[in-house]
C-alpha cells in the first residue's frame, strides 16, 4: 500500500516539475551560465525521451536521490532526513499535548452538554480553534521567556526548549481534538449499550472510560490520523516561531529560495510520514475495533 | 497480557521519541541565559554561511561566521580603504602582475603554518575547484606564483587595478590539512587562522566557537565561547535577546531598537555597504528614458523625510551617489539631490509632461527593510507631483526571475551590494548594458566603466572613478535613497562589539560585564 | 402468605420538552409479590416501559421528571435512595433487558467481559470465579459452545443469541426481580418462543420475581400470573391473566383482545382495529382518555375521570361503565 502511494507521489511530482517549461531551470542558479546549464541538462537527462526519465527518476528516487541542494552544496535528501526527527518530535509531543488538552475539553463538554460547563468549554474550543498558530506562539513566548524568563524562546536540544512549541502548536490542533471528541462521545452516548451499562449497575466513572470512551476512540482516531497532515501544516509556523530546526520550516525555505531538490526530497519524506501515520492509524484500528481485527464473520 | 507488551511498547516509542532530543542533546546548542561571569556570549544572526567552506558562500551575511573563524589577505577599513591582514603589501610590478608580500608567523588553529603555498591554493580551488562559488569573482586571475616563502605574485589576464579590494572575498583556510582530508573532512572538521576557532555547527541552526588564544593580533577580548543562532524571524531574534538566551540581535526594526533601547538594551547602527536605490531603465520607452524626468523623480523625493517616518532617523542618504562614505571612491563633493517638488513639476513640464503620467514599478515586500511601505510613500510623494507609480510587489524567485531576464518595469527596486569590496564595481557594473537587467545602455557610461576597469594608476582609478559618480548623479541613473540599514541591539552585559559595513565582526575588544 | 417485593403508589413521569410537559405516566400504581410474574400491556407510547425505567432512575436526568408517593422495592426507598446506592441495586437486586439485543451489548468488550461486569462491579467473585460463574450463565441460558462463545464478540452472534447473553448477564448475580422490556419485540417468531420457553424454565429454577412488558397479549398469556393494561399512561385495568383474558372489563381491553387476528375460524373475518388514536400526551384531554375511542363511551366519560373499580380482589377497572351491561355505574 504504502510502495504504491509513494509512486503516485512521485509520479505527480515528476509532471508537476515539468509543468512550468524547462525543467532545467529549477536546478540552476543565478550564476550558471549557459554551457553549465547545458551540461546539467545532459547530467540530469532532461534531453532524453519521457519514459526514460521517469524511469530515471523513479530508479533514483528508490535510492533517495533527488538531487543537491543548489544552496548548500549537499544531497537533498541528507539535509532534509537530517533535519526530520526534530520535526517529528515535535508533533509527536504535540499530538500528546493536543489529546491531554483536547480529549478532556470535548468529553466535558459532552457529558455536560446543555449546561454552562459545555458552553464554556466550546467557546474556548472555538477560540483554539480561531486563533493562529503564531498568535499562541508569540502569547506563550511573552509569558514565559520574556517576562517570567521560565522557558527558551527559541532553539532546542532539551526538555525545556520542546515545552512551548509543544503547548502551540498542540493548542492549536486540540481544538480539533476536543471538536471530534465531543461529537463522538455525544454520538456513543446515545446507544443502546450504554443504557444497558447503567442498568446493570455500572458507576458513571467507568461507565465513561470503559465503554463511553473504548467506542468513541475509533471516531476519534480517525480523525486525529486524518488530520496529521494539518498539524505538519501548523509545525511550518511553530518551527519559523521557535526556530525549530525542523523539516516543515526548512521546506518552507527551500521553496522561498527555488533549492528545487531540497523541495522534492521534502515532498518524498514528508508524504512518507502521512502514509506511514495512516498505517499507524490503521493498526490502532485493530487494536480498537474488534470487528476489523478479526474480520466480520457472523456466526 | 498482549495488550499490555503493545502498550508497554508503545509508550517505550513515545518516550524514544519525546526524549530524542533530550538524550542525543548536545550542550551546545542550548540558549541558556549567559550568567556575567562565564566569558560566552550568544549572537542571533539572520542567517548562518550555507558552507562552512569560505568558498562556497558568497553571501553578505555569511560574513560575520567566517570573520570569526578566519582571516582573509586584506581588510577593508571603514573609508573603504585596503588595509594589511594576512598580507602585509601589495603593489603592481607589472600592469598584469600584483606582488603580494605576506605576514609571517601566522599559525592556523591546526598549527599548520601560513605561507605563499597556502595562498596560491586557495586562490588556484577558489579559480577551478567544482565547489568553488568565487569563480566569477576573481575570474580576472590567470595564475599565481610564488616568489618565495612569504611573497607571491599575481598575475591576472587583464590589467586590474581593483584586484586588491576584490581580495577581501578570500578567506583563507591551511591548504595543506584541506588537501589531506578532502573537503569532506575539512566540512566535518574546518580549520582557520581567526580569533576564534571551530568547535560544531549544524547548517541552518548553530554555530559554536571557542576563543583561539594564539591569535596573531592582540586581543584585549576574554570571552571564551560564542553561538551563533540562525534565525531568520525577527521577532525570533529579539525575543532571544529579552529573554537572556542570547547577548545580541542582528538587524532589527527601528521601531524595536527604541523600545528595547528602553528596556536598557545598547544600539550599535552600522549601515551595511549595500545601496537601496530604485533603478530607472532607459532602455525601455518609457517617461524615465527622459533625463529631466529621471532628475525630477529625484528632486521630488523627501528621503529625510522617508528616514525620519520609516527608519525613526536610523538610515544613512545617500548622497546623489549609489555608495555611501564607507567606499573606496567615495566623492564627497557629491551631494543628494535636495527636496524640491517646484522643480520637479518645472522639469516635468520640460519634458512634456506637465500633466504627469502613470508608470509601473516592481518591487518586493520582504526582502528589503520596509521595502512595502517605502513603495507605498515613494509612490505619495510622486503623486504630489501627478505621477501615478502602480506597485508591484514581487516574491523573491519572480523578482529575481525578472531581473535576470530584463523583464522589471521602467522603475524597480534594488539593494545594490557593494560590500565585501567597498568600492564602486558592483554599482557601476549595473549601469553598464552588460548586465541580465538591461537598465541602462549608454555607450557613453560603459567606455568609462571599461577605462575604469582598465585604468592601472591608482590616481588614474579614482579620477575616472569620479567622473563616473559624477554622471550617475547628473543623469539621475537612479532614485537614490540609502544604505540598508544595520541595527543590532545589544545586551548592557556586553561592550565592545564593532559590526563593519560587510557585515564582518570584530569581537577583539569585546567583554562581558 | 407472600410478601410484597415493590410496591408503587401513584407514580408520575413527566418529561419537559421544548414544546411542553409531557405526561408519560399518571398515577400508577401496582404492587407485586415475591416470585410472582406480572405483565404489562399497551400499545406503542402508553408509557410501559417509561413506568419501569423510572423505578430505576434510567431516564435522562435534565429530561424526566418523576414524583411518586412510594416506590418501594423490599425495604428500599427506591425513590429517595442515594445514586450510589441506586447503582449497587441495579444488576445485582433488579436487573433489566431490553428490547433491542443488536444494539444493548457494547461492540468493543468480548462476551465474556461483558458477562463477568456485573460480578465485577457488584464484587461478587473475582476474576477466576467470575469466569467460571459466566460460563455456567451461559450454558443455563443455553448457548451452544460456552467456552469459545466467551471469547467472542456481540457481531459474530445472532440476535436470538444476544438476547441469551443478555438475560446470562442480568441474572448472573441472582437478582430478585427481572424486569423484561419487550425483550422479544426484534426477534422472529421462532426465536421468541425459544426466549420465552428460558426465562420461564429460568423462574422455575431460581425463582425471581418477573414484569414482562409486551405490546402483544398472545405473550403474555402463558408468561405471567397477573396483567396491568395500560394505556396513555395510566392503567386502566389489572387482573389475573385468566380473568383478563376471559372476562375482560375495560373497553380498551375488550377492544385489544378483539382485534388479535384469528389464525383459526372465519377466515373472511375482517381485522377490527380500535378506531381513532391514543391522544396527545402534550394536552391530554378531561375526563376519560380513551373516550373518543370507546365503544361505550357517555357523556360523563368526557368530563370526568373514571374511578377504579374494584370488580374482585384481583381485578380491578378503571371505567363509568360496567361493560357487561352497559350501564354506568
Amino acid at each position: 500500500m504504502i510502495p504504491l502511494t509513494m509512486v503516485g507521489v512521485l509520479t505527480i511530482v515528476f509532471f508537476v516539475l515539468r509543468l512550468s517549461g524547462d525543467p532545467v531551470y529549477l536546478f540552476t542558479t543565478q550564476e550558471s551560465t549557459p554551457e553549465e546549464i547545458e551540461m546539467l541538462r545532459e547530467e540530469l537527462g532532461f534531453n532524453k525521451p519521457l519514459p526514460i526519465q521517469y524511469i530515471r527518476y523513479l530508479r533514483r528516487a528508490v535510492v533517495l536521490d533527488f538531487g543537491t541542494s543548489l544552496r548548500y552544496g549537499e544531497p537533498a535528501i541528507n539535509l532534509i532526513l537530517a533535519r526530520w526527527p526534530a520535526t517529528l518530535q515535535l508533533a509527536v509531543c504535540a499530538l500528546l499535548v493536543s489529546i491531554a488538552i483536547g480529549l478532556p475539553f470535548g468529553a466535558i463538554s459532552a457529558l455536560k452538554r446543555g449546561t454552562i460547563w459545555d458552553t464554556i468549554c466550546s467557546t474556548i474550543t472555538l477560540i483554539g480553534q480561531g486563533a493562529p498558530v503564531f498568535w499562541i506562539g508569540i502569547m506563550l513566548i511573552l509569558i514565559f521567556s520574556v517576562r517570567l524568563r521560565l522557558l527558551p524562546a527559541t532553539g532546542s536540544g532539551t526538555l525545556k526548549h520542546l515545552i512551548l512549541p509543544s503547548i502551540t502548536l498542540g493548542a492549536f490542533f486540540a481544538a480539533r481534538v476536543a471538536r471530534i471528541s465531543r461529537t463522538s462521545i455525544l454520538e456513543v452516548m446515545q446507544k443502546k449499550y450504554i443504557v444497558t451499562a447503567r442498568a446493570i449497575g455500572t458507576k458513571e466513572l467507568r461507565v465513561l472510560y470503559l465503554h463511553v470512551l473504548k467506542n468513541a476512540a475509533i471516531a476519534i482516531v480517525t480523525i486525529i490520523g486524518l488530520s496529521i497532515p494539518s498539524l505538519i501544516g501548523g509545525a511550518v509556523m511553530a518551527e519559523s516561531i521557535f526556530n525549530w530546526p525542523g523539516v516543515a520550516g526548512f521546506m518552507v525555505n527551500a521553496v522561498y529560495n527555488r533549492d528545487y531538490p531540497v523541495v522534492q526530497a521534502g515532498i518524498f519524506i514528508l508524504s512518507f510520514t502521512v502514509a506511514v501515520t495512516n498505517l499507524v492509524v490503521d493498526v490502532l484500528y485493530t487494536y480498537l475495533d474488534p470487528q476489523i481485527r478479526l474480520g466480520s464473520q457472523k456466526v | 497480557m498482549k495488550r499490555t507488551i503493545i502498550l508497554l511498547l508503545f509508550s517505550l516509542l513515545l518516550i524514544v521519541v519525546v526524549g530524542y532530543g533530550s538524550v542525543f542533546a548536545d550542550g551546545g546548542n542550548k540558549t541558556e541565559a549567559s550568567e556575567g561571569i562565564s566569558q560566552e556570549i550568544t549572537l542571533m544572526v539572520t542567517n548562518l554561511p550555507t558552507s562552512i567552506d569560505p568558498l562556497q558562500d558568497t553571501g553578505l551575511s555569511a560574513l560575520t561566521a567566517y570573520s570569526l573563524l578566519y582571516d582573509r589577505l586584506i581588510d577593508i577599513d571603514k573609508s573603504g580603504n585596503t588595509i594589511p591582514s594576512l598580507a602585509l603589501s601589495w603593489k603592481p610590478i607589472k600592469p598584469t602582475v600584483w606582488r603580494l608580500e605576506l605576514r609571517q608567523g601566522v599559525f592556523f588553529h591546526n598549527g599548520e603554518r601560513f605561507n605563499a603555498k597556502t595562498v596560491q591554493s586557495v586562490i588556484m580551488r577558489a579559480l577551478h575547484g567544482t565547489e568553488s562559488r568565487q569563480k566569477a569573482q576573481i575570474s580576472l586571475i590567470k595564475d599565481v606564483q610564488i616568489v618565495n616563502d612569504y611573497a607571491i605574485d599575481i598575475i591576472t589576464s587583464e590589467p586590474w587595478s581593483l584586484l586588491p579590494n576584490r581580495l577581501s572575498r578570500l578567506w583563507i583556510y591551511p591548504t595543506e590539512y584541506f588537501n589531506q582530508v578532502g573537503l569532506e573532512g575539512f566540512l566535518k572538521k574546518p580549520i582557520g587562522s581567526g580569533s576564534y576557532r571551530f568547535v560544531k555547527w549544524q547548517q541552518d541552526n548553530y554555530l559554536i566557537l571557542e576563543k583561539n588564544d594564539k591569535y596573531w593580533r592582540e586581543q584585549q577580548s576574554e570571552i571564551k565561547k560564542i553561538t551563533l543562532r540562525h534565525t531568520p524571524d525577527m521577532n525570533a531574534r529579539i525575543n532571544a535577546l529579552e529573554s537572556g538566551e542570547a547577548d545580541m540581535a542582528f538587524i532589527i526594526d527601528p521601531e524595536q531598537i527604541v523600545r528595547l533601547e528602553k528596556l536598557g538594551y545598547k544600539t550599535l547602527n552600522q549601515p551595511l555597504g549595500q545601496a537601496y536605490i530604485y533603478f530607472f531603465r532607459t532602455t525601455l520607452k518609457s517617461p524615465v528614458a527622459d533625463v529631466r524626468v529621471r532628475r525630477a523623480i529625484n528632486y521630488a523625493i523627501d528621503v529625510d523625510t522617508i528616514i525620519k517616518s520609516l527608519f525613526l532617523g536610523m538610515a544613512s542618504k545617500l548622497e546623489g551617489q549609489p555608495v555611501g562614505s564607507d567606499a573606496f571612491g567615495y566623492d564627497s563633493s557629491i551631494k543628494a539631490y535636495p527636496y524640491d517638488p517646484q522643480m520637479a513639476k518645472k522639469l516635468l513640464a520640460e519634458a512634456g509632461y506637465p500633466q504627469g503620467f502613470t508608470i509601473a514599478f516592481d518591487g518586493t515586500s520582504g526582502m528589503a527593510p520596509k521595502d512595502k511601505e517605502v513603495a507605498e510613500l515613494i509612490a505619495d510623494q510622486l503623486a504630489q507631483i501627478g505621477i501615478h507609480m502602480q506597485i508591484n510587489l514581487n516574491e523573491r524567485g519572480v523578482y529575481l526571475e525578472k531581473m535576470m531576464n530584463a523583464k522589471m518595469s521602467p522603475i524597480w527596486s534594488i539593494s545594490l551590494n557593494y560590500a565585501p569590496t567597498m568600492d564602486l564595481f558592483g554599482p557601476m557594473n549595473n549601469a553598464t548594458s552588460f548586465t541580465g537587467h538591461k537598465s541602462h545602455s549608454d555607450p557613453a557610461f560603459d567606455s568609462l566603466y571599461l577605462r575604469w576597469l582598465a585604468a592601472f594608476d591608482q590616481k588614474e582609478q579614482l579620477k575616472i572613478g569620479r567622473e563616473m559618480l559624477k554622471y550617475y548623479h547628473d543623469e539621475a541613473l537612479a532614485l537614490f535613497l540609502w544604505q540598508s540599514p544595520g541595527l543590532y541591539s545589544i545586551s548592557p552585559k556586553v561592550q565592545g562589539i564593532e559590526m563593519n559595513p560587510d557585515y564582518t565582526i570584530n569581537l577583539l575588544n569585546a567583554v562581558v560585564k | 402468605m407472600s410478601e410484597t417485593i415493590l410496591s408503587v403508589k401513584n407514580l408520575n413521569v413527566q418529561f419537559i420538552t421544548k414544546r411542553g410537559i409531557i405526561k408519560a405516566v399518571q398515577d400508577v400504581s401496582y404492587s407485586l409479590e415475591k416470585g410472582e410474574a406480572v405483565g404489562i400491556v399497551g400499545e406503542s407510547g402508553c408509557g410501559k416501559s417509561v413506568s419501569v425505567l423510572s423505578l430505576l432512575r434510567l431516564l435522562p436526568e435534565n429530561l424526566a421528571r418523576i414524583k411518586s408517593d412510594e416506590i418501594r422495592f423490599c425495604d428500599t426507598d427506591l425513590l429517595h435512595i442515594a445514586n450510589k446506592d441506586m447503582q449497587n441495586i441495579r444488576g445485582s437486586k433488579i436487573s433489566i433487558i431490553f428490547q433491542d439485543p443488536m444494539a444493548s451489548l457494547n461492540p468493543v468488550l468480548t462476551i465474556g467481559r461483558q458477562l463477568r461486569e456485573p460480578l465485577i462491579i457488584h464484587r461478587m467473585a473475582k476474576a477466576k470465579e467470575a469466569n467460571n460463574k459466566a460460563l455456567e450463565l451461559l450454558r443455563m441460558v443455553q448457548i451452544p459452545d460456552p467456552e469459545e462463545r466467551m471469547n467472542n464478540y456481540p457481531y459474530e452472534m445472532s440476535g436470538g443469541m444476544r438476547q441469551r447473553v443478555m438475560i446470562a448477564m442480568s441474572l448472573i448475580c441472582n437478582p430478585e426481580l427481572l424486569i423484561a422490556d419487550e425483550p422479544t419485540t426484534a426477534l422472529d417468531v421462532t426465536v421468541q418462543a425459544q426466549i420465552i420457553d428460558l426465562v420461564k424454565e429460568l423462574r422455575r429454577r431460581l425463582g425471581m420475581s418477573l414484569i414482562w412488558i409486551s405490546h402483544d397479549l398472545g405473550i403474555i398469556a402463558g408468561l405471567v400470573n397477573r396483567v396491568l393494561v395500560m394505556y396513555a399512561g395510566t392503567i386502566v385495568e389489572e387482573a389475573l391473566v385468566d380473568d383478563l383474558f376471559y372476562t375482560p372489563r375495560h373497553p380498551y381491553t375488550r377492544a385489544l383482545l378483539a382485534s388479535i387476528p384469528q389464525a383459526e375460524g372465519q377466515l373472511k373475518r375482517k381485522l377490527q382495529p380500535i378506531r381513532g388514536s391514543p391522544p396527545d400526551l402534550l394536552n391530554l384531554p378531561r375526563g376519560c382518555l380513551f373516550a373518543e375511542r370507546c365503544n361505550y363511551v357517555k357523556d360523563v366519560c368526557r368530563k370526568e375521570k373514571p374511578p377504579i373499580r374494584r370488580i374482585n380482589d384481583n381485578h380491578r377497572c378503571a371505567c363509568w361503565m360496567d361493560t357487561t351491561t352497559s350501564e354506568v355505574l
